[in-house]
């Protein structure tokens, strides 16, 4: 077969397709015989099967060590580890592996080298077993970056950022840098003090950063499950599959399976930090007052003669005509990863809140969609969402919220919860909040502008038309209870 | 005979063919992981078998291709390759020189910066989310065909883009 270019375009086409799985019969009966006609075709059908697996691992994340470290074998137990890990986390091992998998030659080779010390051993207790060549390991002397494994017993490690780590065998670890290790199974605690903010512990499964506090973590060599325990303080894990941030409290207790799904979470909640509160109690020269301490007045947008109206508590804004409410001078110190707002509304039309770049490609949004109350947001190509079906009653005040934080959103209605930490929208895509953007250069109450009105893009500015009482930001996410005490309590703050 | 570092070293040298072969029969590539790491459990608790790295390198494709043929009977699957083009394609792999492969990785993730924020979502919901070109023609709101003739085109640009950094041992 001679190969045009045609032909070339054609066999590429059934290549993807084929890899898809959505060859037909026929489709595959042509791909056969372009591949049984020439080896330059099998030739270009191993091509595409090398660049694409190596696409599937570009995408993925890979730690790296920055010094090439001891040399230790990784044997039987932990490849049945690895057939338990998932894909992220295995390609990251695999790739670290080819580092480990080093001759004794080189090994003697590296001693010659520079070292890189990040770290010194505070103690070792009697019984400490090492897999092999640590017996240069004695107290008080600094320890080389690179992998270890620890058999038995149990060392603490002091890094020069001041972190203290203790690590309990077995144990297969890495030192990588002041402010970095990497544990593949076993058990470490750390103690971060101010000085070692952010120290950061990675796992195949998910990175832990201290942020000055106390923690330990513990995987399991067998089936690759993590338990992540925080004594003291906070730390912020970001899962490497579903790249979604979680923030552990004090007493929190998070299990994680081997493919990097939280399977459970037990996470004291995070007291309320109010950012803002605007009653609509009264405005002057077109702001109203923040009563938080912040005092980040709202400007009013649009005509205020029949802005007033009575409210769930006190006064609220009519915004049934052009008016809203421009908070978008705050963009710089609104709440980014951890999120709650949480108002009163009446006989609403659809937009309650919103942030954006002027644009429908980057956005933000909550509000009511028919029958719904919807959270949504765009980056790019598509708008995904998270709602739920609520009753929404004529002439009622009704109190609405969301809450975001670790990639997860949460919707409540009058002291409800109507979706509960939802990690995915409608679409299977990531939530994203304000912290995934970097683009977003308004944020109003009671209108959306996603472009320029024109004949075919009716919709580009969308409205709240109606009336909302008591808006209140919170720098944390609210859980059902202190969202029920503000339903419960219209016109009381969380403190 | 070799001992089971060497084992270890010899299939991870060999990962990129064996599980591009892998990938290339069954299409899933959380399945070609899989079959990839039973193959190394299965290399590593029978050690003493092997009396080569020519050995072993030959098992390693046999236990690999049963596999893979177990579970495309298991999902019944009708599109396969027949055998005189797997042993084909397996020679093409052999032949070729690796050594590159972890450059090739380097240049790769140069050039997929090269392709626009869209191309990348689709080679990532593709390829690394593992979903089928129709459910993400599906979330992107596209006609399938718009996402095959994306990834022909991407796939024919990073071609070009790994070609003009002289990786084409590779991938010419």
């Amino acid at each position: 077969m001679t190969e045009s270019k045609q032909d070339e375009e054609k066999f590429l086409e059934l290549l993807i397709k084929y890899h898809d799985d959505s060859i037909s019969e026929h489709e595959l009966d042509t791909l056969k015989t372009y591949l049984s006609s020439s080896a330059n075709y099998i030739a270009k059908f191993n091509d595409f099967s090398l660049l694409t697996t190596n696409l599937i691992h570009c995408m993925s994340e890979t730690p790296r060590v920055e010094t090439a470290g001891p040399t230790k074998v990784i044997k039987y137990e932990s490849y049945v580890l690895l057939k338990l890990i998932a894909l992220a986390a295995f390609i990251a091992l695999s790739l670290y592996s080819a580092s480990i998998i080093i001759s004794l030659e080189q090994q003697t080779e590296s001693h010659h080298q520079a070292a890189t010390y990040s770290s010194k051993i505070n103690f070792l207790n009697k019984d400490v077993e090492w897999e092999f060549g640590e017996e240069l390991i004695t107290e008080y002397h600094e320890t080389k970056n690179g992998w270890y494994k620890l058999l038995k017993g149990e060392i603490q490690l002091t890094f020069s950022s001041g972190a203290v780590v203790n690590i309990k065998g077995p144990s297969l670890f890495a030192i990588v840098s002041p402010m970095e290790s990497y544990l593949e199974y076993g058990e470490v605690s750390v103690y971060a003090p101010e000085s070692a903010r952010n120290f950061t512990v990675k796992v195949p499964t998910m990175d832990i950063v201290d942020l000055g506090t106390k923690f330990s973590i513990h995987i399991d060599p067998k089936d690759g499950e993590s338990n992540v325990e925080v004594t003291e303080g906070l730390v912020d894990v970001h899962f490497k599959t579903s790249k979604a941030k979680e923030s552990l409290f004090a007493g929190a207790i998070a299990k994680v399976d081997s493919r990097g799904d939280l399977l459970s979470l037990n996470n004291p909640t995070a007291p309320p930090e109010l950012f803002s509160h605007w009653p609509f109690d009264f405005y002057e020269q077109n702001f109203t007052p923040d009563v938080s301490l912040h005092q980040f007045k709202a400007h009013i947008v649009g005509n205020t003669d029949a802005l007033m109206t009575l409210g769930k508590s006190g006064q609220a804004f009519n915004l049934n005509d052009d008016q809203y409410l421009d908070l978008s001078q705050y963009l710089n110190v609104l709440p980014k990863n951890n999120f709650t707002l949480a108002t009163w509304v009446k006989n609403p039309t659809n937009m309650i809140f919103s942030m954006s770049d002027g644009s429908k490609n980057n956005r933000l949004q909550f509000e009511r969609y028919q029958n719904r109350l919807l959270y949504g947001w765009q980056k790019e190509s598509f708008f995904d969402s998270v709602s739920a079906f609520v009753t929404w009653e004529e002439d009622k005040w009704h109190h609405v919220a969301f809450s975001l934080s670790g990639g997860r959103v949460s919707l409540f209605m009058d002291g409800k919860k109507c979706a509960h930490n939802v990690s995915l929208g409608r679409l299977n895509t990531q939530i994203l909040g304000p912290s995934d953007f970097n683009v977003l250069d308004r944020a109003y109450i009671g209108i959306l502008k996603k472009g320029t009105p024109s004949e075919n893009f009716k919709d580009s500015i969308q409205k709240l038309k109606g009336q909302i009482d008591d808006v209140q930001i919170y720098k944390s996410a609210l859980n059902e209870e202190q969202i029920r005490h503000l339903y419960e309590n219209p016109g009381q703050v969380l403190n | 005979m070799i001992d089971k570092k060497d084992i270890l070293k010899c299939l991870m040298d060999d990962k990129p063919r064996l599980f591009a072969f892998a990938w290339s029969l069954i299409r899933d590539p959380h399945s070609s992981e899989d079959v990839f790491q039973d193959m190394i459990i299965k290399a590593l608790s029978s050690e003493n078998h092997f009396e080569s790295t020519l050995h072993l390198k030959n098992w390693s494709r046999t236990v690999i291709r049963n596999q893979c043929f177990d579970l495309i009977k298991k999902n019944k699957r009708k599109t396969h390759l027949s055998n005189d083009l797997i042993d084909k394609i397996e020679q093409d792999l052999d032949s070729r020189d690796m050594t590159h492969e972890e450059t090739s990785h380097v240049h790769l993730s140069d050039c997929l910066n090269e392709l626009t924020e869209q191309t990348r979502e689709i080679i990532k919901l593709r390829y690394f989310n593992n979903l089928q070109a129709l459910k993400v023609a599906e979330i992107l709101d596209k006609k399938p065909d718009a996402i095959y003739k994306t990834l022909q085109r991407a796939y024919q640009t990073l071609k070009v883009c790994l070609q003009k950094k002289s990786l084409l041992a590779n991938y010419d």
